[in-house]
């Protein structure tokens, strides 16, 4: 799709807001009371949000900041219902108690604005992981079918980003609908899928269109910015094809490293459900008197009981162990798999930890242990 | 019902939702054990019924409602997929659920989910069978199979190893296997007892010493982790070719379609690559038996 | 200075090390305003570890696990705060008092990496430079000159132990005394206790709407040992649901608070790695003063008491039997 567009700042808030009358739209913002960013339904704040600084609201607009978590959540909820049971007695026959099995789901139109490069890369992943393979996975495509993607190129970039080294870039469009560039009073809009294209034209009223020169301009432009972007950001290891990392993750560490580097771990779930491609579930009942409903919910491998057997067994008892089938599924085993990498470098991860552990560092002593 | 042929197997991704269970009915349940019991079911729709089938090695996933979903080997014969029998051992929450149920009462089911044994190509082969407790119950469908399309395999042989006599299950069938010139049937529990006569010692001691011939044969075995290990171990001692030694592996599984991430064994799923393996492929997998 | 304790620090742990099989300490972290914890297995090891006022982290979070995976003793670095919760684990039985040697640090007061996020609006820092008066901080908005009193972790303004060895087997001294400014242990808790309940159960709705039930604040704490067995994810009974709700939410959190109730050392942990920023230590506190005045009892000071709701006596001297009915 070659159509550019421009959005002047002002129009920023009334576009959005337009776009949330029909769509749940979420916007990455500041909550001023604890200083969390994070990807919030505009029309649930939208009376206590402000678009810019300096206004005494409980929520400003954060374009820059990292959201603390993924914006995964808007397709795959932390948890969510899977289905409704009930035990019903048959009115022939009150002995015999038959299961009636409903499911209902909601899938509203979605927006997700301001994501970041990152960001779109990992869903991309997920819908490797839930469009594809024996089968779909019917809850996350309806709502993923109806989520469009509107992201910003990053220019800041922070102490704990490392998109490049797995095969990203700030301003890596490729998986967005429609992808943003800051522009002094505007912003330039490319268009990138039919999705994204029809928003755009539904948006006429706020986004003009540039004319051919112009969009040749604001494209170079472009790649300049995320070559500048990219440049800023530290290396993380030693230059390597992400084709080869599998590779040197099978060979690379002895059980003794892995207790080395995993043995600050407190097993907790921080890691997990902050990062945009982790994916795990489980499925549980919960049943009140004669009804209840199956669920599933994230879940996280660090965890002692993720793989704990009802026989007691526990074929990855040791945190080590856990923690090396976490890297590996990043890594090593998902891109056996699916050909992807399953980290999208944001970084997340390395923030929150409680313990300072640091995947990068991990990663980069595996290839470093490789290097002739 | 044509007993030569397994029809192709119609996988649970049949259905547009694959976390949807069909409901089937309790027929009947039978104490193996003190803490082990086969539960039969009959899904309940008939045209769900039958429009079903499964083969030898496949899996299912069985709920009570309310207690949660856990996942069993089917274990009756494939030839008659309108009745499911699935053995269970009392260890956890739906476990025990599962064990308490009685006639009548409904389950949910999603299946069949995984792969199975190859069969097909192992006709023409010897077939030897080592199981361990309640590891027969995988190997169940086959030894039916095989034993239903005799002709098409040469020599049937199964070792089985329980802890005590009381331990093993499906005496019903042991006790007409033990009859039957179709399979030659070994047995052997871990200690000496009052009135046993077969063998004695643990599975794969007892199989070095059978020493059976690697020459045209293909070994199965299943049963706890640790003896896999130590049988694939023997096998591999007496010179099996590792594409000729198959097991079938256990996680805690899930989603059953490759999803949810639970039961990975390096880069494999056990409930889509798996549980069948042959010890060929998970050569090639970091520390399966953990 | 903070060199010249390092020094000593490692110095000691020298001496110590032969009678131990790992030493837990500090070393340098990820990130500027970061300390990673480190085990030390070899003694040409030791020169890894630091010691700052970023060395906010409780390491008797390893306490427990540790001894449980080694045969032979377990060395650790500590705060003397720190070591109130190794007292508290010792004091109920759960690690051997022989089997833990402990190297108490005297304490300057440690720095709240949350709270100088915090201020600078959640901008990461680049590079830090953290003295007794000032912290140089760089971000992306340039360089920043904070005052260090603002950034202390709370417990330090309330702290009476910065300089007691707290029972340990080596202590040193440090030569900078403790500079938080004093305040009140219980303002948060007595704000929160003006309003009436409505709004205080409009406070933690809010709260634990954000919780995402990662578990960290279970896992790091130094006292809850039974986390892998944690009835929070019982399948039978199913007490808690796994869906994240702010009533389930803090029906985990009411759990950890009861299951502390008299051993919590207050150290902090807990809500310094919530990443949703949820003040968990308001609740903590509430319970450790009802302990105090129904008991006069403050876990983690003496191994030889008896933690009360581990005993009973038939009579309570603080407790009407009326109150209980
Ligand atoms: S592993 Fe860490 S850095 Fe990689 S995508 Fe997940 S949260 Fe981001
Ligand atoms: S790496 Fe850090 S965040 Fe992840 S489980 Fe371990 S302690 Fe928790
Ligand atoms: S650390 Fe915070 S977010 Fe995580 S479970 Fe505890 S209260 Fe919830
Ligand atoms: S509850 Fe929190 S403050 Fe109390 S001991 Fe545990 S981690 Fe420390
Ligand atoms: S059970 Fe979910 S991936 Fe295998």
């Amino acid at each position: 799709m070659e159509t550019i567009y421009t959005l002047k700042k002002q129009d920023l808030k009334p576009w959005l807001e337009s776009l949330a009358q029909d769509s749940d739209v979420y916007v990455p913002a500041r909550d001023r009371d604890n200083s969390l960013v994070d990807f919030f339904n505009l029309s649930e704040i939208k009376d206590d949000l402000g678009f810019g600084q300096g206004q005494e609201k409980r929520y400003v607009l954060d374009l820059v900041e990292k959201t603390k978590r993924s914006p995964k959540q808007v397709m795959y909820p932390h948890w969510e219902d899977l289905l409704d049971f009930s035990y019903e007695k048959d009115p022939e026959n009150i002995e015999d108690e038959k299961i009636k099995l409903s499911v209902s789901q909601e899938a509203p139109n979605s927006i997700i604005f301001g994501l970041k490069s990152c960001d779109c890369q990992a869903i991309a992943k997920m819908d490797a992981v839930f469009g594809q393979g024996i089968v779909k996975d019917p809850y996350y495509m309806k709502r993923r079918e109806n989520t469009v993607l509107i992201s910003l190129g990053c220019d800041t970039v922070f102490e704990d980003c490392f998109c490049t080294a797995v095969g990203g870039s700030p301003y890596g469009f490729d998986h967005t609908d429609l992808g943003l560039m800051e522009d002094g009073d505007h912003y330039v809009v490319f268009v990138y899928t039919k999705k994204g294209n029809a928003l755009a034209q539904a948006s006429n009223s706020y986004l003009a269109k540039a004319d051919a020169k112009d969009g040749q301009d604001y494209k170079s432009r472009m790649q300049e910015r995320g070559r500048k972007a990219s440049e800023k950001m530290s290396s993380m290891w030693p230059k390597t094809a992400v084709e080869d990392m599998a590779e040197h993750l099978n060979k690379a560490f002895d059980a003794s490293q892995w207790k080395k580097v995993s043995q600050q771990c407190i097993s907790c779930g921080a890691c997990t459900f902050v990062c945009p491609t982790c994916y795990c579930f489980d499925i549980r009942d919960d049943k009140d008197n004669r009804q209840g409903k199956r669920y599933r919910c994230w879940d996280f491998c660090t965890s002692y009981l993720y793989t704990l057997e009802a026989s007691g067994h526990n074929p990855r008892e040791d945190i080590q162990k856990r923690y090396k089938n976490k890297v590996n599924c990043k890594y090593n085993y998902n891109f056996q798999r699916q050909g992807h990498l399953y980290c999208v470098g944001c970084g997340r991860c390395v923030e929150v930890c409680p313990v300072d552990m640091d995947i990068r560092q991990i990663v980069a002593a595996v290839l470093k242990s490789k290097q002739p | 019902m044509d007993k030569t042929n397994i029809v192709e197997s119609k996988h649970v991704m049949a259905k547009e939702n694959p976390y949807l269970p069909s409901v089937a009915v309790v027929k009947k349940t039978i104490k193996e054990t003190p803490n082990i019991i086969s539960v039969q079911v009959m899904l309940e729709d008939e045209s769900e019924r039958d429009s079903f089938s499964f083969k030898p090695g496949q899996v299912a996933q069985l709920s009570v409602f309310g207690s949660g979903e856990s996942t069993f080997v089917i274990n009756s014969p494939a030839s008659d997929p309108s009745m499911l029998q699935f053995t269970v051992m009392k260890v956890g929450v739906n476990t025990t659920a599962i064990s308490n149920l009685s006639p009548g009462e409904r389950v949910g089911i999603r299946a069949p989910l995984g792969n199975w044994f190859p069969c097909q190509a192992w006709e023409g082969k010897k077939i030897l069978i080592v199981g361990g407790g309640i590891g027969l119950a995988p190997l169940r469908p086959l030894i039916f199979h095989i034993l239903e399309n005799r002709k098409k395999y040469k020599d049937l042989t199964l070792l089985y190893a329980a802890k005590t006599p009381d331990d093993r299950c499906y005496k019903a069938d042991l006790k007409q296997w033990e009859a039957s010139k179709d399979i030659n049937l070994a047995q052997t529990i871990d200690t000496a007892c009052h009135g046993w006569d077969e063998e004695v010692g643990l599975c794969p001691h007892v199989l070095e010493k059978m020493k059976p011939s690697p020459e045209g044969t293909v070994a199965v075995t299943c049963g706890p982790p640790i003896m896999i290990k130590f049988t694939l171990e023997v096998l591999k001692k007496l010179n099996f070719d590792s594409s000729h030694v198959y097991t079938t592996l256990e996680r805690r599984m899930k989603c059953g379609v490759g999803k949810c991430g639970r039961c990975n064994i390096g880069e494999k799923f056990v409930c889509v690559d798996g549980p069948v393996f042959s010890l060929e492929e998970l050569e090639k997998i970091p520390e399966p038996f953990i | 200075m903070a060199k010249k304790l390092t020094e000593t620090i490692i110095a000691k742990a020298e001496e110590l090390f032969d009678q131990v099989e790992v030493m837990a300490g500090y070393s340098k972290g990820s990130n500027p305003l970061k300390v990673s914890p480190c085990f030390i297995e070899k003694k040409q090891d030791l020169d890894q570890l630091i010691f700052d006022k970023l060395c906010i982290n409780n390491l008797a979070t390893y306490a427990y696990r540790l001894s449980k995976q080694v045969k032979g003793n377990i060395g650790m670095v500590l705060k003397p705060c720190d070591a109130k919760a190794v007292n508290q684990l010792i004091s109920e039985e759960l690690i051997d008092r022989a089997a833990c040697k402990m190297l108490v640090v005297g304490c300057a007061g440690v720095l709240d990496h949350q709270k100088i996020s915090r201020h600078l609006g959640g901008a990461r820092v680049f590079s830090a430079n953290i003295g007794p008066e000032t912290i140089e901080v760089e971000t992306a908005e340039g360089k920043k000159e904070l005052k260090t009193a603002d950034f202390y972790a709370d417990k330090c303004h309330w702290c009476s132990i910065s300089d007691q060895d707290m029972g340990g087997d080596v202590f040193v001294e440090n030569q900078q005394k403790l500079q938080a400014p004093k305040k009140d242990r219980f303002e948060d808790v007595k704000q929160l206790e003006k309003l009436d309940l409505d709004q205080i159960e409009a406070y933690w709705k809010d709260e634990f709407s954000r919780c995402i039930r990662c578990y960290a604040c279970r896992n790091v704490c130094p006292l809850e040992v039974c986390q892998d067995q944690c009835i929070v994810h019982l399948d039978f009974p199913n007490w808690q649901s796994q869906k994240v709700v702010p009533s389930e939410n803090k029906f985990f959190q009411l759990i950890r608070v009861m299951h502390l109730a008299g051993r919590c050392v207050e150290c902090g942990e807990c809500q310094r790695v919530c990443p949703q920023n949820i003040g968990l230590l308001k609740m903590m506190k509430k319970m450790n003063q009802q302990i105090e005045t129904l008991f006069n009892f403050t876990p983690g000071m003496d191994v030889e008491a008896k933690p009360p709701l581990l005993t009973y006596k038939t009579v309570e001297e603080n407790i009407e039997e009326e109150e209980l009915i």
